[in-house]
């Protein structure tokens, strides 16, 4: 009995002593605590402990404090109907009209004798100020001319001669018909025999098919029924003179005068006074500038997007290069051409623009660019709305503009601009199997912000979606995205 | 031997007084001299790799950079880890050596190893200057403003100011690595050719590139004599002459002046750039004005806005900084509604100042600190009007927490004079004690100071004087004891001494080898702890060493000198009240076994029952006196959002007053040194002074710094969500970050080959452990999320036109991220010219698909072969069409007289969109794909392998058992192939314990051979030994009822008093022994011997407790990693001091007959 007491007269006190030694010691911890520990965090007056948190039943959808929108400083924009797309750009030069530039070749081979003249104008050299005097001077490359001008004069020497053919076969002509007709007579005296009258005869028709020739011949020389009378007047003269032939005309005989077949702008002169030039030499190229062509080379594999072009659509813009600043010229493309450089692989799409100003140049560099027709199913927000993450592209909408919940929605970006993503309104069926929905115009996307809360968002979902666990093998292709931050999750 | 010094002390009192005042005169010289640091370095040597590799993404560093390197440093000797990460841009690898391998030595073999890799071309690896603990200096630069309060300078300005002159500056004073530089813009002079222009003029790149480059050099062409002198002949040829306008601007004096000439040097050489001639045609020479974005400019109002500009290279990051406006007192001014005006700026220059490993902190700071008054206060020195202006200073730190032990100095010492005082009731005696306190610590000084080694706040704060000094408190009681009790009074004072001197001379022997016994495993740490208490541990044993030879020498020359008038006197009350107490306490005990046995088994009981709630972590964080807090963006942010962002953030941390301003910065420093990219952003708050902080409106005291830090994160995580926010300090950052490769405190390591595998394991692994009681702010550093704009190059399409992936990659270079082809030459400084395409051309996806690509190898025939070659039999020979016709093609225009003269035809040109084609997911061509692809973000490699980190914090929990249980919880998350491992705090506290545990296990094993020895008897040490236990569970209890958890600083605690607390006891058995040797009965000898040894044992406890009481109160700056050692100390010795179970365990032995040994020593 006396163990048993003194058992629990020491059992008992050590028990109640480990008991109140385990319970002292967080009352003792909590006195230490309130000496070096802080006390929880006091709200302070007139701040707002609301944090951003998901809608409930809407795990897409965060709602946001207003005065966490206010400091973050969230900016919403519409959506908006997606303007046309990036033109297409075309690099080109500008052109001649090939109808509207004439070379000029003179008719006869021959020397050049004279160059056309045109009035000019000039300073007075030590004269006043304002002082002009007028001047001819002779064709220079660059005048304008006018059509039927005299572009030069060329002595030809085939043409000399055969005036003179034509002379000297009206003159044998004219002995041969004199001829026939007195034998006609004596024949008829019965002074000469049939048979010479026949002869004679037949040589006034040699005679009228020589000289029917070289008239042929000369009118088409182009030489006018005029020029004709001329020789025959010439022939009849020299007749009258007993063959001597008129002084005047040696001046002119071989003459041959290059006019100007167009109003134009002599764009090339290759010849010279003295020069000896032929038929098929380009003595004068001249164009008329007030309308130049334009061909751009447009890529094999842009051609389908304007030949998707209607004919009153196939209009373009014209930059030229050189003068970025210049207003840009308005024109249409008429013609794609059929032939595929082999070098680059590109058609020639050809147009022409108005040069009645004169300020363009053929030659010059220019960019077409030709509009596209904007996407029916496309919207365009600006960039800073579009949140590309992991491959996919993502946008908040604020489904109501009264309440600061915004939706995160996965979209399919078509075009990205400078400014501006387009986004389809009606993503395509794979995309659509991936969660991607559509924009429409007028719903309001986050411009500022969205970054930060597609992170709160993931960590928000991590905490009441835990991710599973990774697979026993490596997948094939990548895991579902499950938070977005460089250190994700809090 | 010991005797012999007594003796030779005693009798040469003179020679021992002078070389004691010399120990005090060069310890006063070595103890204002040591340099001392903040906190020791507890790194190995680890030597960063910084390797840039601009404009190519993660993937292709990975593959390109790190790879490489990584298989070039394998193997080198003491190699331990090599860690690595792989940016857009950058390869970083951290390669940590063994401890005990000397850093030079290792930087050494890197070095060595580094000329072995095979590295693309242009990637040139550097040894980065940063180190765990080296940050010892901020700044920013502070331009000038104009009169609308703009920066007069350029960013390009102050940044190439900083890199070429500043950096300079700094790097050549002693102790300096290097200047890390943040912020700003890298000046380079960029060329944005336009293409239509390239393509009129019939200009290639390369030909543009060759003209510039060709146009800029210097040459020499020896000398000529004239006469009777030499003229050298030089060539002119560098663009702008070579001159530096830098240097000239800073002699001027006029900010506005300075910044003017230095923009019209600028456009001197922007103009030059135009002029140069890349080719002639018909003598008409094409300059590259002809051939750049806008052309020619007709004047040079319009010279630098487009075409070639001044530019700078791609931002990695920006500083930002929030100050307050302060008055001429240094105080905020503040606004009619009592907030604070605040300046912030978004765009500054910061430099981080950076320490040699190894080198001292204090020389080095005194240094900068000089360097930078010159630099700021001499004409001609800097841009007129640009200051440096600190923010950060590691000295304050140094001084604060010096303060801190110093007081702590201070006052353990008066403590332990006045205990001497109450106890002995004699001045003389006190301040023979008292006087080895200083003279032990100098001698320690002296001895840092020859070793050249420095001083910390843990290996001076944490030495206990009341132990260091216990030698001689028990050596002069027993003299003083001997003396006033008139013992021996016949006797010569100097023998009187000596008797009472080799009374206590065997006893203080073996337990001063007792006490280096239990110091040893302070000496044998190894690993971070090794580094940290190493220090201390040497200042303890030179501290106890010359406290004992003190004790030996001095102790009793100064009792000769002092005690010559001492008359016998009766204890004092205190010392009569604490013998009667302690009689009738161990009567009590001695009548009471079994009870008091019983109050013993639950003692042991009750402290295993509470053992597992004592918490277990690496190493309490010391306070620095500033915040790092750290917004982990989604990876995918832009410089622009995470700057926008971070403003927002600094105006919230500058709205708490405890912050005396902030910087921000987004991004990475430009060389690198900070694996990172924009989605970091890193503040740097230094804080007031704790005695500065406001009490806050609607409160009745001030924030501390934990409730600073919950409110700061409530605000921030609340305004800018999305972001995980951490907050950690300057110093602890770095250390942990460089010790386990991860920015956190602790993390798990997932290893594994595939990145999805891993980002998904990682996300399972983040979710589990939020799920963790304790775990705090859990994370996954993604490997993923960076969106990739990937043109796969299509080879067919290539194929096609004889383009090869080379060409269209040059391309792509140099048409997006601009190829750097020559540099323009500003005197010292070096800046990259750059060709890139005008911004219009590449502002997105659609745009860069349109950028042409020459075709210049494909050959295009003009028509079938005419003609096959001629031989002499066959001679020359027309071949067949292939196309079944001579005729060739018609004129593309439809005319043949109506060509265009442009040379379309000469250098065909396609685009980058008819070269490449998406890829589709099996890895096929898809027309219809996207070029927008998913893409690694960062990619962490450890030992050759990747894996990913989910980072997590522990509060409110201890790390242990917190690791214990999400262990547990994620054990079976991992496939096979995967694997996983627990890093940072928690992995240094494993092996660290581990470590401890066999030292621990050995050194008391030491003590017990120790005691055996002086006893010669199992069982005396044994019971001895008991007070080991004691102390154990009086530090436990101690710690549980503070809160603190058990960790290194807890852990070196226990060792510095396991040898008091045998010391204690084998006063006791010794004392019992001797007692029971006399003949004396057990219950006699024991009551005796408690009653002999009382004082000098109360004292020496009291002393020991008292000695680090101030540091185990304190709250202020550097307190904290004492505050565990400290509190352990106060705890064990407590308890041994009430709970002495000695008495007891040898009333029931100690009838036996008495062992040899100490016991037999004297009388």
């Amino acid at each position: 009995m006396r163990r048993v007491t003194k058992a629990l007269l020491i059992g008992v006190p050590a028990l109640v002593l480990v008991a109140a030694t385990v319970k002292a010691v967080p009352l003792a911890r909590s006195w230490w605590d309130s000496r070096h520990k802080p006390a929880e965090s006091q709200p302070v007056a007139g701040k707002s402990e609301a944090h951003a948190e998901l809608v409930p039943n809407d795990p897409e959808t965060l709602q946001v404090p207003d005065d966490v929108v206010l400091a973050l400083g969230v900016r919403t924009t519409k959506v908006i109907t997606a303007p046309p797309p990036e033109p297409l750009k075309l690099d080109g030069s500008l052109f001649l009209d090939a109808n509207r530039m004439v070379h000029v070749h003179t008719r006869f081979a021959g020397e050049v004798v004279e160059l056309g003249e045109l009035e000019a104008t000039a300073p007075a050299a030590g004269g006043p100020t304002g002082e002009e005097w007028h001047l001819s001077r002779p064709i220079r490359f660059g005048d304008q001319v006018k059509k039927g001008q005299l572009l030069a004069v060329v002595w030809s020497k085939e043409l000399g001669e055969k005036k003179s053919e034509l002379v000297e076969n009206l003159s044998r002509l004219r002995l041969d018909e004199e001829k026939a007709k007195r034998l006609e007579e004596l024949l008829a005296k019965g002074a000469v025999p049939e048979r010479s009258v026949k002869e004679a005869e037949r040589n006034v028709e040699s005679d009228l098919i020589a000289v029917a020739r070289i008239e042929r011949t000369l009118r088409s020389w182009r030489l006018s029924e005029d020029e004709i009378n001329v020789i025959r007047a010439e022939a009849e003269k020299v007749h009258k003179h007993k063959g001597q032939w008129g002084k005047e005309l040696e001046g002119t005989w071989a003459r041959v005068e290059v006019r100007a077949p167009i109003g134009a702008t002599v764009v090339e002169k290759n010849v010279a006074v003295g020069d000896f030039v032929t038929t098929d030499a380009d003595m004068f190229k001249i164009a008329d500038l007030i309308r130049l062509d334009v061909l751009a080379h447009v890529y094999e594999e842009d051609l389908p997007e304007i030949e998707k072009l209607p004919k009153d659509q196939r209009r373009w813009t014209i930059f030229l290069r050189t003068d970025p600043r210049a207003k840009p010229l308005e024109g249409s493309f008429e013609q794609i051409g059929n032939i595929i450089d082999p070098n680059q692989h590109t058609a020639l799409t050809m147009g022409w623009v108005d040069n009645s100003s004169g300020r363009l140049r053929v030659g010059q560099f220019v960019t077409a660019q030709i509009k596209l027709p904007a996407g029916s199913l496309e919207v365009a927000v600006p960039n800073s709305a579009v949140i590309d993450e992991d491959g996919t592209s993502l946008v908040f909408v604020q489904t109501d503009p009264k309440k600061h919940q915004y939706t995160r929605r996965r979209v399919t970006v078509l075009h990205r601009r400078d400014d501006s993503a387009h986004i389809s309104s009606d993503p395509p069926p794979e995309e659509k199997k991936l969660g991607a929905r559509g924009l429409v115009a007028g719903e309001l996307v986050v411009t500022v912000g969205g970054v930060e809360m597609a992170a709160e968002l993931d960590s928000l979902r991590l905490a009441i979606e835990p991710v599973p666990s990774a697979p026993a093998s490596p997948p094939v292709s990548p895991p579902a995205k499950a938070t977005s931050t460089a250190l994700s999750a809090k | 031997m010991v005797g012999h010094l007594l003796e030779w002390a005693v009798k040469n009192r003179v020679i021992v007084v002078l070389l004691a005042a010399a120990l005090a005169a060069t310890g006063g010289y070595a103890f204002f001299h040591v340099n001392v640091e903040a906190y020791p370095d507890p790194a190995p040597a680890i030597v960063e790799i910084v390797a840039q590799y601009p404009g190519a993404s993660a993937e292709e560093v990975e593959r390109q950079v790190t790879i490489p390197l990584e298989i070039a440093l394998a193997g080198i000797p003491g190699l331990k880890y090599t860690r690595s990460k792989s940016l857009f841009g950058l390869a970083h690898l951290r390669n940590q050596f063994e401890y005990g391998i000397e850093n030079d030595r290792a930087r050494q073999e890197i070095i060595n190893r580094l000329a072995m890799a095979d590295l693309p071309k242009g990637v040139s690896p550097q040894i980065s200057p940063a180190s765990p603990i080296g940050e010892i200096y901020r700044y920013t630069l502070k331009s000038p403003k104009d009169a609308l309060g703009r920066d007069i300078y350029s960013l390009n300005d102050l940044k190439a100011f900083q890199d070429w002159t500043l950096q300079r500056e700094f790097r050549r004073l002693p102790g300096i690595a290097g200047v890390t530089s943040s912020g700003g813009t890298v000046k380079r002079y960029e060329i944005h050719p336009d293409p239509d222009r390239l393509k009129e003029y019939g200009i290639t790149l390369e030909q543009l590139e060759n003209a510039i480059s060709a146009s800029n050099a210097n040459v020499g062409g020896d000398y000529v004599v004239q006469g009777g002198n030499v003229q050298v002949v030089r060539g002119i040829g560098l663009l702008g002459g070579g001159e530096d306008p830098m240097v000239l601007a800073q002699g001027m004096t006029e900010p506005v002046k300075a910044a003017k000439f230095l923009r019209m040097e600028e456009l001197r050489r922007l103009r030059e750039i135009r002029k140069i001639v890349i080719a002639s045609t018909n003598n008409v020479p094409i300059r590259v004005g002809h051939v750049i974005e806008g052309g020619p400019v007709a004047s040079d109002a319009a010279l630098g806005q487009q075409g070639v500009v001044v530019g700078y290279q791609t931002r990695q990051g920006k500083v930002g900084l929030i100050r307050p406006l302060l008055d001429g007192n240094g105080h905020d001014v503040k606004d009619a509604q009592g907030k604070r005006i605040l300046i912030d700026e978004d765009d500054k220059i910061m430099g981080v100042i950076l320490l040699r490993k190894g080198e001292k902190s204090l020389p080095a700071l005194e240094a900068v600190i000089a360097k930078i008054e010159e630099l700021n206060t001499t004409p001609g020195k800097m841009l007129p009007g640009v200051q440096i202006e600190p923010y950060y200073n590691r000295g304050s730190l140094i001084d604060v927490t010096t303060e801190t032990v110093r007081e702590n100095l201070v006052v353990g010492m008066a403590l332990v004079t006045v205990i001497l005082l109450m106890f002995l009731s004699n001045i003389r005696s006190a301040l023979i004690v008292a006087i080895n306190i200083p003279l032990a610590m100098l001698f320690a000084f002296v001895v840092l100071y020859v070793r050249d080694k420095s001083a910390n706040l843990l290996s001076i704060g944490a030495v206990d004087f009341g132990i260091i000094v216990d030698s001689s408190v028990i050596i002069v009681e027993n003299i003083y004891r001997r003396l006033s009790s008139g013992e021996g009074a016949n006797l010569p004072l100097e023998e009187r001494v000596l008797r009472a001197s080799r009374e206590v001379e065997r006893s203080l022997l073996f337990s001063t080898m007792v006490m280096v016994c239990a110091l040893l495993p302070l000496f044998a740490m190894k690993g971070p702890e090794g580094q940290i208490f190493g220090p201390m541990a040497d200042t303890y044993a030179f501290a106890l060493g010359g406290a004992l030879l003190l004790a030996m020498t001095v102790s009793p020359v100064l009792c000769v000198i002092f005690f010559k008038t001492l008359k016998p006197e009766r204890e004092n009350f205190l010392v009569r009240g604490l013998k009667k107490t302690v009689h009738l306490q161990y009567s009590f005990v001695l009548n009471h076994r079994g009870l008091v046995l019983a109050l013993l088994g639950v003692l042991v009981s009750a402290t295993l029952a509470v053992l597992p709630f004592l918490g277990r972590e690496f190493m309490p964080e010391l306070e620095e006196g500033n915040m790092v807090v750290r917004g982990q963006f989604p990876v995918n942010v832009s410089l622009d959002e995470a700057v926008r962002n971070a403003r927002i953030a600094r105006r919230i941390m500058l709205s708490y007053p405890e912050v005396r301003l902030g910087t921000s910065q987004v991004g990475r420093p430009d060389d690198g040194t900070d694996p990172t990219g924009y989605y970091n952003v890193e503040c740097n708050l230094p804080l007031k002074p704790h005695d500065e902080w406001e009490i806050p409106p609607g409160r009745t005291r001030v924030r501390t710094k934990i409730e600073l830090i919950q409110e700061m994160n409530t605000d921030l995580s609340r305004d800018i969500m999305g972001v995980n926010w951490n907050f950690s300090q300057i110093i602890r950052d770095n250390v942990m970050e460089s010790l386990s490769g991860v920015k956190g405190e602790n993390s798990v390591k997932i290893f594994g080959p595939n990145l999805d595998v891993l980002e998904q394991l990682a996300q399972s692994f983040n979710s589990t452990l939020a799920t963790v009681h304790g775990v705090s702010d859990p994370g996954v550093f993604r490997i993923n999320g960076q969106t990739n704009l990937a043109f796969p190059i299509d080879r067919g399409k290539c194929a096609m036109w004889n383009v090869s992936v080379a060409d269209i990659e040059d391309v792509i270079q140099t048409a997006v991220g601009g190829t750097p082809f020559s540099q323009m030459t500003e005197g010292e400084k070096r800046f990259d010219i750059t060709l890139r395409w005008p911004a219009a051309l590449r502002q997105s996806a659609d745009y860069i698909l349109d950028i042409p690509v020459d075709v210049v190898k494909n050959t295009v025939t003009s028509g079938p072969t005419s003609s096959l070659g001629q031989t002499q039999i066959s001679g020359s020979s027309t071949g067949l069409s292939m196309t079944g016709t001579q005729s060739s093609m018609p004129s593309l225009t439809g005319n043949a007289f109506n060509a265009t003269f442009n040379n379309l035809s000469r250098v065909p040109r396609r685009r980058l969109r008819d070269l490449v084609t998406p890829i589709s997911k099996d890895g096929l061509p898809d027309p219809d794909g996207s070029f927008v692809k998913p893409g690694a973000s960062m990619i962490s490699r450890e030992q050759g392998k990747r894996l990913i980190a989910v980072k997590f914090g522990v509060r409110g929990r201890d790390l242990a058992s917190t690791v214990e249980e999400a262990q547990a919880k994620t054990a079976r998350l991992l496939p096979a192939g995967y694997e996983s491992v627990w890093s940072g705090e928690f992995q240094q506290m494993q092996e660290a314990e581990k470590r401890m545990v066999q030292v621990v296990a050995v050194a008391m094993l030491l003590i017990m051979v120790l005691l055996f020895l002086a006893f010669q008897s199992m069982i005396d040490a044994l019971v001895i030994f008991t007070n080991v236990a004691l102390i154990c569970m009086g530090g436990i209890w101690t710690l549980l009822i503070t809160g603190l958890n058990f960790n290194i600083s807890a852990g070196v605690g226990f060792i510095s008093i396991v040898g008091v607390a045998v010391m204690d006891g084998l006063l006791l058995v010794s004392s019992f022994n001797r007692l029971r040797f006399q003949g004396v009965p057990v219950r006699m000898a024991i009551l005796q011997g408690v009653d002999k040894r009382i004082r000098p044992l109360t004292m020496t406890a009291l002393t020991a407790i008292l000695g680090l009481l101030p540091a185990a109160l304190s709250t202020r700056i550097g307190s904290q990693s004492q505050r565990p050692l400290a509190i352990v100390v106060v705890g064990g010795m407590l308890t041994i001091l009430v709970f002495n179970m000695v008495p007891l365990l040898y009333s029931f032995y100690g009838h036996r007959e008495p062992p040899g040994g100490v016991g037999h020593e004297h009388d």
